[in-house]
């Protein structure tokens, strides 16, 4: 039995695995033809100015920036220079994902960042290989870059900058010291002393940790961005103290940030940023104003205006009027446009062939100057915009081979998972262990080779491929007599009668995986399970109503039994509600019938709490309000959850006391930030740090206490004091609800005759989780993953315990439920093998999901949403599957 | 469940077809003659004429049925008058009941009361008045009806009844489905989709109605 397990959970995971690497290509590389960088290239290229500055505001958003000439604006000197037409307002669109880390490599490197470079965001920034970018072209040109701000460019670029003030970046609650210190860093450089550089890169990181604390529409925000504008005021009047007419000034951001101030995902408001350009040879009108560009347009700018070679797998478009004011001659100013065509052109196949026309209109241009120079521009650009798009329709270069053979082995690996327990042939079994093990190598292998080579016709591959597919046919006919026992479903739930619950938890199933077929519900997928949530509570309802009918009638059989028409019966016969009265039964009639609706109202009080997905992501909540300026509110709020939860775990046993402890702890974490009202100031005092090691301590002593007592409401305990700990304080309202719903299902459980049938308890409850994931805020968007959950009780950064304590906020919601679930499968005093198929179960689940979820993705590859709402989910799938993995593993290891 | 007392009545059948070809009619005919269907594009005037009109088509014909199978016909008219306010009564309930379960399931609590007021008013006339009238708003009948799965349906009315009914309440379940999709048509404004779920699965129901009966009968006819 074991090893059919073994083998049905290897073979999904290496499937898993598989699709994985096949759907996201972690080494990608622009196929690039050598370039020839002659002497001939270089000559006309100088370079155009002297001093350029950047300064990145991280997170700034671009209807932050003042409107031109505005009185009352947070950022007056801005608001001032803006007015004047020695400026450029452009708006810089970026991509998704939004995240610092694959903005800055864009923004230096010109290429539309991978996807998965968000995974390594908080791993492994320093082994980052960035490829050619024109900070490092810049070093060989032997210019000297300085740099103050985000230390993340530091593990970018080791050994670039001739002179580098990092900070700290990963601490997310300082927002004042982190900007300060670049301040400081920024009044040294612009000094004559240190006045020797050429690029002066500054990254302020201070907004967008407000913004991640407190939102965008913080009351600190005003106050930071009038520091920022003084900031830019003082660089501004050292830049251009001298007169010197060949000094720029520019004014980015890598991303924005949403309503909730978060970043990461596709909406405006988290891509457009400010793209400000300040120069005294501009001479520029108003009604140019905030055009939107692509924000990697600014890396060949960039290079043309520091007279180097544009990085070779930048994608951007030069943005001729940076430039333009700068060329003397009209000749030389269309070589600029031809490098850059040049380049573009070389990232695709046919990139010759649309540029054929651009570059004739050059030719003729050259020989003939009669011809309009604007003309010849706008065929570059318009030869340009096409190769870039172009090039990154093919940057999504799926390996289908190994995402379809992917697929195929998580399907026949839930299959096995399945029919584990009707697979009592032993030499069907062997051969089947045999056959998977073939295909799963032969596939394993094949993945290898197919990333590298494809088209290479070798004598290996060859054989690779023969042995996959015999391997493959062969293992048809098993693949075929499990998928005929699945269909028989009556086999799976064996164990239990098949009747209106069985047929409507397989429904939801369906449903739930069904949805995934639309990009709408996979932005908007918690609908999907509160919907069915509320109607499992409305099927309790009918269920219970219909035992007690059942109940009734065997009550009153003898009476019922020569009564035909039950119509004419009323008045003979006593009723049932009388029957009701009678028995008794009528006070747990009324009890079950209100638990029923108290769960109900909580999910719709639950929904309200935090507005998720993509459509209703902005009405305001409960949330929102509680947060805003309602502190007392809020403290009440969490006190009197603290103490339901409290009440509602307590059973007099010592560790029950630690976690009251715990809860302490947690709370007084949260005051010391000044997110909850205290009585007393005192607490304050302590750091917050302090607060939370104390808890964590807390509730790991009650995790352990649960190993040794090897009852495993402790564990839950536990959880529910982390998660008390590292939600938002206004979150923990829906601790409180889910232990609340906890305990009113199990007695509902015993009303209504359930608690035998593990299989839907099983369903259920991931059912619950994801309600629970979905109400905590989360969503299928890579935004909503709180990076500030990795900073709790943390000094500075430690990648484990931060990306533990980020696993854990992540997968809150399922940990929570599903050691919930061993709670009550363990009150139930089923046989462990019984809890182990359970958990099963619920794995199985996942992977069926997540296969079918797999199979929708592959024909919707080139949608217009893969990379903002497809591929996320894919993640959020692959994280899930490996927690319940982990929750299999560890019933099944204990 | 043993169908041998099983008995159609003849004219049950013709009045499903009836109220299944009126469904049809108001959300096809608008359609086939090329103007914007009033109902999924106005919504609630059109909404509310419709179910009154169907609720009083209903009452009409169900309460022809009835009257043969009640138990007494009393011809006092304030005997009459306190029928008729239990029946309005246990209308209204419905009514409440619904537009709770509504809310319940996520529709909004203040905003669009009128909208979701119309739709439970959808729903209980499309769908729950033919139950409402065979039991006689009697809520021991309504239990035996629904929940006692011993009994079922003994006749080609008691069928028809719940078929409606459940099919006009899951008809409503599914349509909310369409809600969170993005295309942003105007006939996903609330509660349309479920109002087209409701007329759409009250539709079914009769027809399914008639081909369960008709299977029953051929049944009873073999092995009786």
């Amino acid at each position: 039995m074991v090893s059919t397990k073994i083998v049905g959970v290897l073979c999904s995971f290496l499937g898993v695995f598989m699709f994985f690497s096949g759907f996201f290509p972690v080494n990608y590389k622009v196929e690039t033809s050598n370039r020839i960088v002659d002497g001939k290239t270089i000559e006309y290229r100088s370079r155009l100015i002297n001093k350029l500055v950047i300064m990145l505001v991280d997170g700034m958003r671009s209807d932050m920036i003042p409107s031109p000439g505005a009185n009352h604006s947070n950022m007056p000197f801005l608001s001032d220079k803006l007015s004047l037409p020695t400026s450029l307002n452009l708006i810089g669109v970026a991509q998704a994902p939004t995240v610092t880390l694959p903005r800055l490599k864009a923004l230096t490197t010109g290429r539309v960042p991978s996807f998965l470079d968000i995974v390594w965001q908080n791993f492994a920034s320093a082994a980052l290989s960035i490829g050619e970018n024109w900070i490092n072209i810049a070093f060989r040109h032997g210019m000297r870059i300085f740099f103050t701000g985000d230390e993340t460019w530091l593990s970018l670029f080791p050994d670039e900058f001739s002179h580098a003030t990092g900070t700290k970046a990963y601490f997310v609650q300082n927002y004042i010291e982190i900007d300060l210190n670049v301040s400081v860093a920024i009044e040294n450089y612009m000094e004559t002393r240190y006045n020797d550089w050429d690029v002066l890169i500054i990254h302020y990181s201070g907004l967008d940790h407000i913004g991640h604390l407190f939102g965008p529409r913080s009351s600190l925000m005003p106050r930071k961005l009038s520091e920022m504008d003084e900031s830019i005021r003082r660089i501004y009047n050292q830049l251009f103290l001298s007169n010197d007419n060949n000094n720029v000034f520019m004014l980015l951001s890598d991303h924005g940030m949403s309503e909730a101030g978060n970043h990461g995902g596709p909406t405006p408001h988290e891509t457009e940023t400010p793209l400000i350009i300040l120069s005294p040879k501009f001479n520029y009108s108003r009604s140019m104003n905030r055009e939107r560009i692509n924000q990697i347009d600014i890396v060949p700018t960039i290079c043309a205006l520091l007279g180097i070679e544009i990085p070779s797998e930048n994608l951007g478009t030069l943005i001729g009027r940076v430039v333009r004011p700068f060329v003397a001659d009209s000749g030389d100013w269309l070589r600029y446009f031809k490098e850059n065509a040049d380049q573009l052109s070389a990232l695709i196949p046919n990139g010759e062939d649309i540029l054929e026309h651009a570059l004739f209109f050059y030719n003729k241009f050259q020989t003939n100057n009669s011809l309009d120079i604007s003309t010849v521009e706008y065929e570059f650009i318009k030869a340009m915009k096409l190769i870039s798009d172009d090039a990154v329709m093919r940057l999504s270069n799926y390996d289908m081979f190994v995402m379809i053979t992917g697929v195929i082995l998580v399907y026949t690996g839930s299959l096995v998972l399945f029919n584990d327990q009707h697979i009592n042939n032993i030499s069907f079994k062997n051969s089947l262990f045999n056959i998977f093990f073939i295909s799963a190598s032969s596939t394993a292998l094949l993945a290898s080779q197919t990333t590298s080579q494809m088209a290479e016709i070798s004598v290996l591959s060859f054989a690779f491929h023969v042995g996959f597919a015999l391997s493959l046919s062969f293992s048809f006919p098993v693949i075929f007599s499990l998928m005929k026992s699945v269909f028989c479903a009556r086999r799976v739930w064996k164990t239990e009668e098949f009747d209106f619950i069985s047929l409507f938890t397989i429904i939801s199933f369906a449903l739930s995986i069904a949805s995934y077929g639309s990009s709408s519900f996979v932005e908007e997928e918690h609908q999907v399970w509160y919907h069915l949530y509320q109607t499992f509570n409305l099927v309790f309802l009918i269920r219970f109503t219909v035992i007690m009918c059942c109940t009734s009638r065997t009550d009153n059989i003898d009476v019922n039994k020569t009564e035909n028409d039950v119509f004419h019966a009323v008045n003979s016969t006593p009723s049932i509600a009388n029957t009701f009265k009678n028995n008794g039964k009528y006070f747990t009639f009324y009890i079950v019938y209100c638990a029923i609706f108290i769960l109900m109202v909580l999910l719709r009080f639950q929904r309200l709490i935090n507005q998720t997905g993509n459509k209703w992501l902005d009405t305001p909540d409960i949330g929102d309000w509680l947060v805003d300026n309602n502190q007392s509110q809020l403290s009440i709020v969490c006190i009197s959850s603290i103490i339901v939860i409290y009440y509602l775990r307590y059973e007099g046993r010592y560790s029950d006391w630690l976690m009251g402890v715990g809860f302490l702890l947690a709370y007084c974490y949260h005051s010391s930030l000044n997110l909850l009202w205290t009585p007393f100031s005192v607490i304050n005092h302590l750091s917050p740090v302090v607060y939370a090691r104390l808890c964590y301590l807390s509730s790991t002593i009650c995790l352990f206490s649960s190993l040794a007592t090897r009852n495993s409401r402790d564990i839950t305990n536990s959880l529910l004091v982390i998660g008390s700990l590292i939600l938002r304080p206004h979150n923990i309202i829906l601790i409180c609800i889910s232990s609340i719903q906890h305990v009113m299902n199990e007695q509902l459980f015993a009303a209504t005759n359930l608690s035998h049938r593990y299989f839907f308890i099983a369903q259920f409850y991931n059912i619950l989780s994801n309600v629970l994931y979905f109400s905590l805020g989360m969503s299928n968007s890579i935004a909503c993953i709180d990076i500030n959950a990795a900073f709790i009780g943390i000094n500075g950064v430690s990648v484990i315990f931060g990306s533990l304590l980020l696993f854990i906020h992540t997968n809150y919601a399922l940990l929570y439920w599903s050691f919930s679930l061993l709670e009550l499968l363990m009150k139930y005093s089923l046989p462990l093998n019984k809890i182990r198929e359970s958990f099963l179960f619920i794995l199985n689940l996942r992977l069926i999901s997540m296969a079918f979820y797999f199979t929708l993705i592959i024909p919707l590859r080139h949608h217009i949403m893969v990379w903002t709402v497809f591929a996320p989910k894919v993640l959020f799938h692959i994280i899930f599957y490996a927690s319940n993995l982990f929750l299999c593993a560890i019933v099944y290891f204990t | 469940m043993d169908y041998n007392n099983w008995s159609c009545d003849n004219r049950i059948i013709y009045y499903s077809y009836f109220l299944t070809g009126s469904i049809i009619s108001v959300l096809a005919i608008p359609y086939s003659m090329g103007i914007k269907n009033p109902l999924i594009n106005t919504s609630i005037p059109a909404t509310f004429t419709q179910s009154c009109v169907m609720g009083i088509l209903e009452i009409l014909l169900f309460t022809r049925l009835q009257r043969e199978t009640a138990t007494k016909s009393s011809t006092n008219l304030s005997q009459k008058l306190k029928i008729l306010t239990y029946y309005i009564l246990t209308f209204t309930i419905c009514c409440a009941g619904f537009h709770i379960l509504f809310i319940l399931f996520g529709a909004p609590i203040f905003s669009n009361f009128i909208e979701t007021a119309c739709l439970s008013f959808h729903i209980v006339s499309l769908s729950l008045i033919p139950s409402l009238i065979i039991t006689e708003c009697y809520i021991d009948n309504c239990l035996s009806l629904y929940f006692d799965s011993k009994i079922g349906s003994r006749n080609q009315i008691e069928l028809t009844v719940k078929c409606v009914c459940i099919c006009g309440i899951l008809g409503c379940w599914f349509g909310s489905f369409a809600i969170p999709l993005d295309w942003d048509r105007d006939w996903q404004e609330w509660p349309i989709p479920c109002v087209i779920g409701i007329n759409v699965g009250v539709a079914i129901g009769y027809l399914s109605s008639i081909f369960i009966g008709k299977f029953i009968k051929s049944n009873v006819r073999k092995y009786v």
